[in-house]
């Protein structure tokens, strides 16, 4: 009898221990709770959801199925589920452009979110400015975006390639701090019977070409004098695409292309990477997976030779208001937050919405984020101040001088006083769609800067009347940090 | 041109066609040829000008192939499954039904009352409508209700002399074959909200097998009923008429005759359709999300955000069209007599 009773003891005590570690192993515990997230097909952006779902499930118990379509779908997938009202997906990941669509069905941030070290740790620029809208935070940067600059040192190092570059410009060979700077480094390596190119950008439709032209741009019309004008006027919504700086950005773009390799015009930016990777061109400017490829000894030739600083600026900035160019005692860097970087955020009608958050905050979290930003492939670029802080993260990829310079220009691009945002609209499409189109009619010389530019803004103004200008000009300056107009 | 007509020529005309031929060829056979030796280049060495031959232009890598085995580029195995299953399940199902009705289109008269199809419509959009307005039904339940009291009446007010034209086969052919003629995303919206609404009252379509292969059937059938009825026109009527006069059923006549004597044009038949669906982008992207999501949606996948990756889209494009060469070289001597035999002569 006393046997049997210790035998019944003895497996209560083990029965309670088991139980007490599976409770301590999930905690929280979300046993049994499957999240859907949607994104676009991988492995960029869906390998670092996976990353997170790993760490997740080990935490909590719960699984994640990722579930992936293509690019050019992701937006009408994402739209037809939210607003049929089905509980399809936990989680949505989109581009930030997207947000003003998606509000309505997005729930808000929990406030516990909202604050503590991990939320203090995302640069500001995210935190204060790209999360926010109308005051209210529906989504989670899980990405950083900004174009930085890329070069090869190894030229730009070489003591013959100085001498011979200060003899032909009058200045030191170094990252350009202006676009004419710029245009003149790529003018210089233009080598084609060495296969080696002056620089590389995208141009080509529907390959991500107009954030390349946008950041020619930035620098000419993002001005401290008059905010949140670059795109349109933030008190009429008058488009201000085809203003003098705009020309300017257009201009060196469009000679930006004449001195690339001979298909340049064919360009997306995978088409960029392989290109600076493959040590085709002198430098390049781009989002940061730039310098991670070209770093990479599996998928570059230029691995150890990489640099990095920000994107040119300029000491001229176009004021929207006075109609006059303004004069600057210095250059100013013209960083240009292309794109934006993904957000992540939890439909209204999740069915888990708590377990969704939680999800959101294991994969935003400092130390995934952190392994995200230097696993290859994964197309998560810096945006939290401890992705930039920690060089001995960065060592896994990088030589220590690369990864100072590759971490110094993101950290200082994002930070950057003068830092412009892209633009979030409804009907983002339809603005970027016609920007597209007179763009390749410009490259091709089919029509000269200033046309294209003026055939930009009067469509840029029918969409804006079509869509309502005062909805409009509310969404305008709730993406660029204004205050509503009164 | 048939083999005589050719050895009618001279050296010189028989040299030219050949050239000819060869150059056809060789345009029709290079894209194929792009996607194979794209598909085993790195990034640099797609981006790093054309290169054509492995070993000597390139080093050839097998790294696209080894992206997607791993899933690092979407979930090949489940979505290659799917296809699979869809594919197959839909053709089989299309050519099946497709077979007997174009069967029946050729062997059997029909004649429907214009009045008929008015009265069908007007009962289908009318009792829909009011049912959901007056009656308080939700919409699956009104359009539940009034789509088979439409049919319903419809056939017995075919019965009845109404006036108007009365339609034979031939226009009940040409109505299966205008299905074809609207572009698929006319439809694509509709059938979503459809499912969607079925999926209200518990019975799951949207990512779903059933619903995903229902829809390709549908979509299949008036390409199946157009080629299947020129195959049995064709074949000898005696045969069957033989067997009517002892007395042998039509399902038999069909089931035993019919459909052996016609087997080369059904595969032909079931390839071309089984085709068409295991390429199909727009309904498998509208209909389906995580389960049941096919191999055309993770291949257009590949052109992503950070622009297209020709070797990833190569690599899969290759993995996609690989078993339908399979298929087509096993079943080609069949579908090469099919193909004689029936419309697409």
């Amino acid at each position: 009898m006393l046997r049997r009773t210790l035998l019944m003891l003895a497996t209560s005590l083990a029965t309670a221990c088991a139980v007490g570690q599976a409770q301590a192993a999930c905690s929280p515990d979300y046993s049994g709770v499957t999240l859907t997230v949607a994104t676009q097909t991988g492995p960029y952006i869906a390998s670092a959801l996976k990353l997170g779902a790993d760490e997740w499930s080990k935490k909590t118990c719960g699984k994640v199925n990722v579930v992936e379509f293509p690019w050019s779908e992701l937006y009408p997938k994402i739209a037809t589920s939210l607003t049929s009202g089905d509980a399809t997906f936990d989680m949505v990941s989109f581009a930030p452009a997207w947000l003003p669509d998606f509000v309505p069905y997005l729930s808000e941030m929990p406030k516990d979110m909202q604050s503590g070290k991990d939320w203090d740790d995302i640069e500001p620029a995210y935190r204060e400015r790209l999360m926010v809208w109308e005051g209210k935070i529906y989504s989670q940067s899980m990405d950083g975006d900004v174009h930085t600059y890329t070069y090869r040192k190894d030229l730009f190092d070489d003591a013959k390639e100085k001498e011979g570059f200060k003899a032909k410009y009058g200045y030191d060979l170094a990252p350009p701090k202006t676009w004419k700077q710029y245009l003149d480094i790529a003018e210089y390596f233009q080598r084609p019977d060495k296969g080696l190119w002056g620089t590389a950008e995208a141009f080509r439709r529907g390959g991500q070409q107009f954030w390349f032209f946008f950041s020619h741009a930035a620098a000419y019309t993002n001005n401290p004098n008059y905010p949140g004008a670059m795109f349109f006027d933030p008190e009429t919504m008058d488009a201000q695409i085809n203003n003098p700086g705009w020309v300017k950005g257009l201009e060196e773009y469009i000679r930006a292309s004449k001195l690339g390799p001979p298909n340049a015009l064919n360009f997306s930016f995978g088409e960029v990477n392989a290109a600076v990777a493959g040590g085709q061109v002198a430098e390049s400017i781009g989002w940061g997976d730039t310098g991670v490829i070209a770093a990479d000894p599996k998928q570059s030739k230029i691995s150890g030779k990489v640099g990095s600083a920000m994107l040119p600026g300029s000491d001229e900035i176009w004021n929207a208001k006075t109609k006059k160019w303004d004069k600057f005692p210095e250059v100013l860097p013209g960083p240009f937050m292309a794109f934006g970087g993904w957000q992540i955020a939890v439909p209204k009608s999740g069915k888990n919405q708590q377990a969704a958050w939680d999800y959101v905050k294991t994969l935003t979290s400092p130390e995934v984020s952190g392994q995200a930003a230097i696993t290859g492939g994964t197309g998560v670029n810096p945006y939290r101040k401890s992705h930039t802080a920690n060089l001995e993260l960065w060592s896994k990829i990088f030589t220590p001088q690369e990864a100072k310079e590759y971490l110094g220009a993101q950290a200082d691009s994002i930070n950057a006083k003068n830092v412009a945002l892209d633009m979030r609209l409804p009907g983002y499409f339809s603005y970027t769609e016609v920007v597209e189109i007179e763009l390749g009619k410009a490259l091709a010389g089919q029509t000269t800067p200033q046309a294209a530019l003026d055939a930009m803004a009067k469509e840029w103004n029918r969409l804006t009347d079509e869509f309502g200008r005062d909805k409009q000009l509310a969404a305008y300056r709730a993406a660029m940090g204004l205050p509503p107009k009164k | 041109m048939s083999a005589k007509s050719v050895r009618g020529l001279s050296p010189w005309s028989r040299r030219f066609i050949a050239l000819g031929c060869l150059a056809w060829c060789l345009i029709t056979i290079f894209p194929l040829y792009w996607v194979v030796v794209t598909a085993f280049k790195t990034p640099p060495g797609v981006v790093g000008g054309p290169t054509y031959i492995p070993f000597v232009d390139f080093t050839p890598t097998l790294q696209p192939f080894i992206d997607l085995y791993e899933g690092i580029r979407g979930a090949f195995f489940h979505t290659f499954l799917n296809s699979t299953m869809v594919g197959f399940s839909a053709a089989l199902i299309a050519t099946a039904i497709g077979a007997m009705a174009a069967y029946a289109l050729v062997r059997f008269e029909f004649k429907v009352r214009l009045g008929a199809g008015l009265v069908f419509f007007a009962i289908a959009l009318g009792g829909y409508l009011a049912f959901n307005a007056y009656l308080g039904l939700t919409r699956p339940q009104a359009l539940l209700s009034a789509f088979p009291l439409a049919l319903l009446l419809s056939v017995i007010a075919n019965r009845l002399p109404l006036p108007g034209p009365i339609l034979g086969n031939e226009d009940i052919l040409f109505w299966f074959v205008s299905q074809r003629m609207f572009p698929p995303i006319v439809t694509a919206f509709a059938l979503y909200l459809l499912y969607s609404e079925i999926g209200r009252l518990g019975f799951q379509l949207i990512d779903s097998f059933v619903g995903l292969t229902l829809c390709y059937v549908a979509f299949s059938l008036p390409i199946v009923v157009w080629l299947m009825r020129d195959f049995f026109e064709a074949l000898p009527i005696e045969v069957e008429e033989a067997a009517m006069v002892d007395n042998v059923p039509s399902w038999r006549i069909f089931l035993g005759i019919v459909v052996p004597m016609s087997i080369n044009g059904l595969i032909a038949t079931f390839m071309i359709t089984l085709a068409f669906v295991w390429n199909e982008f727009l309904f498998a992207l509208f209909l389906t999300n995580s389960r049941w999501q096919t191999l055309p949606i993770l291949v257009a996948g590949q052109n992503s955000q950070r622009g297209d990756e020709w070797w990833a889209i190569s690599a899969a494009a290759l993995v996609a069209i690989v078993p339908m060469m399979v298929m087509a070289a096993l079943l080609s001597r069949m579908m090469r007599s099919g193909m004689l035999l029936g419309a697409i002569k």
